[in-house]
């Protein structure tokens, strides 16, 4: 992996630029496919979660019709 | 769409000798990028005998169209994919878009060429080369394509680097 930002190649650099996690892509090219997706499953079922109990938390604060 | 839903889906498509490609946000995916996609979109063949093995390999999963409100009948055959191009479906295995064309790059032939083989929950698929989707998502253009593009270019320097040590 290159060591600074001005030694990187431009698309390294500008993905860098645009927030993009390097290491989190030389470490998914060191996966086999498979492996990329059951990593790429377990976060989606992890959003999945996330946004059902931000769902709930909604639900729970909102204002009673009948009040 | 689930672990076990895709490995359902591409045992059915393996076990009927579907022609298709795995294109969009999972091809992306399994070519190492991080971003998240919940559909699973494929490129197809639209010879005759490729038609009906896909209407067959589909068949199991209930597949409805996805644009259309009220899910109105519809039965995923030979003489619909014959009728149409690209569909978007629901089915239970989750949303499933097959495109016998993609734009920027044409027909299933043209996506082909731009295909390489993976071994995928052990099955040999045909899945879009970085080259493929930067071309793919470049010629679509859409907010969502290109925000993902440094990404792919990004991985491709990558696999060009690990190509030449």
């Amino acid at each position: 992996m290159p060591e600074t930002q001005n030694s990187l190649p431009p698309a390294l650099k500008r993905a860098s630029e645009e927030g993009i996690d390097l290491s989190q892509l030389y470490e998914r090219m060191a996966l086999t496919p498979t492996e990329r997706l059951r990593k790429h499953f377990r976060m989606a079922a992890a959003i999945h979660e996330l946004r059902k109990a931000a769902q709930r938390n909604r639900d729970r604060n909102r204002p009673s019709e009948t009040a | 769409m689930t672990e076990t839903d895709l490995q359902k889906l591409l045992k059915a498509l393996h076990q009927e000798q579907v022609e298709f490609v795995i294109i969009g946000g999972l091809a992306a995916v399994l070519q190492g990028s991080a971003y998240v996609t919940a559909d699973f979109d494929l490129c197809y063949s639209r010879k005759k005998d490729n038609l009906e093995k896909l209407a067959r390999a589909l068949a199991s999963f209930h597949p409805l169209l996805r644009a259309i409100p009220d899910r109105v009948p519809f039965r995923l055959d030979l003489s619909a994919l014959r009728s149409g191009m690209n569909f978007t479906l629901a089915t239970d295995v989750g949303d499933v878009d097959i495109l016998g064309e993609v734009t920027g790059m044409g027909s299933y032939q043209q996506v082909e060429a731009f295909s390489e083989v993976m071994e995928i929950f052990g099955i040999n698929c045909k899945v879009l080369t970085l080259e493929g989707l930067i071309k793919a998502k470049r010629a679509l253009g859409r907010a969502k394509d290109l925000r993902i593009l440094p990404e792919l270019e990004a991985l491709a320097e990558i696999r060009k680097v690990e190509k030449k040590n």
